[in-house]
């Protein structure tokens, strides 16, 4: 345990280092531009007919001029080429605090770690939610797996029976059974297609209904979009297969072990336990495939952490919500501020090493229990 | 072949093909996007519908480039670690520190850090050529993408070195690195490798798709004088999009606007939904597969 808390302890160090030495090299240096042709620019930059700061504008000056001065082609795209720098380094000029070309200071690292805090407080809960939900969707799907007849399966005896059955109310029973059941399919198909949408695609869909500043949104947006929920369930509910067809398993079986799936038999597992935060499943066989497999989850909890800060981060930038800091670092990024991106992406690159610190401490403590050690 | 063993092998690969789901899944995906296609060249004007195609096409193409990229990444990964684990062990733990940094950084930072430095030499003349943009935006991609495939490799290669026929054909005078490529890779891991690759193709169209329309929504085009190619994600970020998405949330509570969107708001709704379709094919193709060969 104490090599791996090195390890994190000591890559945190070095990506702080290098950061620090892009930002002694890069960072302070500001580059100076002379311009060769400022006056046209300026000229040009009277006229009102043109903005300059329009792609479209320009590339319309830039034919006019060839068109009327058919031998100077090259000095135009110099010309051009220098407007563009001009026009994107009076921009820069204009930005507000907001914009982005606020100095690292004081104050700017104060507000940077407030925004850090909420955006660790929403990921926690995220990951507890995403957690939770990963766990019992796949503990459910597995259990339902074991139960007798699938979907198709009672569709086709249902549809078998609708067409044994004489009388127009049996049958209209039967015919209102298979559109019940079709409906169901047609919803999670739905259901799959919202929990796949990347986050964006949900946020703009509903962005005239909500507030999309809202810290709910936002954790709500972790929790069903891009997929998350569904990949990890699936990887949960794969160890559980391959779990439940090892030999113990079997053994437990022929010992009489309980091993009845249905929700309703009284040797069976109940509904309401699935849903729990704790589960238990005392004197079943599948309590021990759970136990297991929790603990095989463990090491995916670190690939499924990095993919919810991914996701987070997506949100945050996707949405341009003032005030969150992936929104900060993409404004950053945009005005060029190497400082505040280093310690932004500093700062991001720290909790994941925690988590991982942390996934490696619950495993290692998994371990000492399972290998009887104090 | 007998007339009985046409019909149980007929049988057999229909069953297979509905249980096993993953080339149904990929029927599905062709049939869907081909009804898009259809419907769009019918009700979509012209222009808009040159753009999804140029959109959907070299966001395809990136995701293959990754796929390709990160495959030979995590070869040579893998062939160097391998080396360095016999060689150099020392220099082995400095591989595996470097690795675990690449790992650490989430893949959308990365990518969003590699696009910046794109974007940087697109400024300054050295990458010009739209090929050049799309084989760098894979290669970038890639790099956050190749550590699934090398994670797999890495844990064939241990499961085999603890089997017997590992070192019987070394004691054949074999080399190691035939055993590895060969015999490990080549011969024993083309399944697991090829089930890994369906899911990286997924995961580069999503980071792809994210991090263009971010990029789109983030940065001004007035600010960034670069252009990308266009892909689905920066095409959904375009206002007519939007504005397309927003409807959806108006239709939600106007009930009666739902028959309107697949009319008036097609660009929008299409780039979605080629976005969604797509990704929820391609989970269910990688399952599938897996399903198909026991992974």
């Amino acid at each position: 345990m104490r090599h791996k808390i090195i390890e994190h302890l000591s890559s945190i160090l070095f990506i702080g280092l290098i950061f620090l030495l892009i930002q002694a090299l890069w960072g302070p240096a500001k580059k100076t531009v002379s311009y060769q042709y400022l006056n046209e620019i300026k000229a040009f930059m009277l006229l009102d007919f043109l903005d300059l700061s329009n792609p479209e504008d320009r590339l319309l000056l830039h034919e006019t001029l060839n068109y009327y001065y058919p031998g100077e082609h090259q000095r135009h795209d110099s010309l051009m080429t220098e407007i563009a720098a001009y026009v994107k380094e009076l921009m820069l000029a204009d930005t507000g605090p907001h914009g982005g070309a606020s100095e690292l200071n004081f104050d700017k690292l104060l507000s940077l770690s407030e925004m850090l805090v909420k955006f660790i407080l929403i990921y926690v809960l995220v990951l507890l939610l995403t957690s939770y939900g990963v766990e019992t969707f796949a503990v459910y799907r597995f259990i339902r797996l074991q139960q007798p007849g699938s979907l198709f399966e009672k569709l086709r005896t249902t549809w078998q029976k609708l067409n044994h059955a004489t009388g127009l109310r049996e049958r209209s029973r039967f015919a209102l059974i298979i559109l019940r059941k079709i409906l169901r399919g047609l919803i999670k198909g739905m259901v799959m297609l919202i929990l796949f949408a990347p986050a964006y695609v949900i946020a703009y869909s509903f962005k005239t209904r909500f507030d999309t500043d809202s810290v709910i949104l936002m954790v709500l947006l972790g929790v069903i979009s891009n997929g998350l929920l569904i990949t990890y369930t699936q990887k949960y509910f794969t160890f559980l297969v391959s779990e439940s067809r090892k030999g113990y398993v079997q053994t437990a079986r022929v010992k009489n072990l309980k091993h009845d799936y249905r929700f309703s038999a009284e040797k069976g597992i109940r509904l309401s336990t699935i849903f729990k935060i704790r589960k238990t499943f005392p004197g079943h066989v599948f309590g021990h495939i759970y136990q297991n497999v929790r603990f095989q989850y463990l090491h995916t909890l670190k690939e499924q952490a990095s993919f919810l800060i991914t996701g987070l981060i997506i949100i945050e930038m996707a949405l341009n919500i003032q005030g969150h800091l992936c929104y900060e670092l993409m404004q950053n990024i945009l005005y060029k501020n190497l400082a505040i991106v280093l310690l932004i992406v500093f700062g991001i690159f720290v909790v994941v090493k925690l988590t991982e610190m942390t996934i490696d401490y619950l495993v290692f403590s998994q371990q000492q229990k399972i290998d009887n050690k104090p | 072949m007998k007339s009985y063993q046409i019909t149980e092998s007929i049988e057999k690969a229909v069953r297979d093909f509905i249980v096993c789901r993953d080339w149904l899944w990929f029927t599905i995906w062709l049939l869907g996007i081909l009804i898009i296609w259809i419907w769009n060249l019918i009700f979509l004007n012209a222009p808009a519908l040159r753009q999804i195609e140029n959109g959907f096409i070299n966001t395809i193409v990136i995701a293959i480039m990754v796929i390709v990229f990160a495959a030979g990444l995590s070869w040579g990964t893998t062939l160097l670690d391998d080396f360095l684990h016999r060689r150099f062990a020392r220099l082995q733990i400095g591989l595996t520190f470097l690795i675990n940094l690449i790992r650490s950084v989430p893949q959308i930072v990365g990518t969003l850090l590699g696009y910046v430095l794109l974007t940087i030499l697109m400024q300054n003349r050295i990458v010009t050529s739209e090929a050049a943009i799309l084989i760098s935006m894979a290669l970038v991609i890639a790099f956050f993408l190749f550590l699934e495939i090398f994670d797999l490799l890495r844990e064939r290669i241990t499961h085999f070195r603890r089997l017997d026929f590992y070192d019987a054909m070394l004691v054949c005078g074999i080399s190691e690195q035939y055993i590895i490529n060969r015999e490990i890779i080549l011969r024993s891991s083309p399944m697991h490798i090829i089930n890994k690759l369906i899911g990286i193709f997924g995961a580069a169209i999503f980071l792809l798709c994210s991090v263009d329309f971010i990029i789109s929504v983030g940065l001004s085009t007035q600010i960034s004088p670069v252009d990308l190619p266009v892909t689905l994600g920066s095409l959904l970020a375009k206002i007519d999009s939007k504005q397309d998405i927003l409807a959806i949330g108006h239709a939600l509570t106007h009930w009666n606007y739902f028959p309107n969107l697949p009319f008036e708001h097609l660009q929008g709704i299409t780039v979605a939904i080629l976005i969604v379709f797509t990704l929820l094919c391609i989970y269910q193709i990688a399952n599938g597969y897996g399903r198909r060969h026991h992974l």
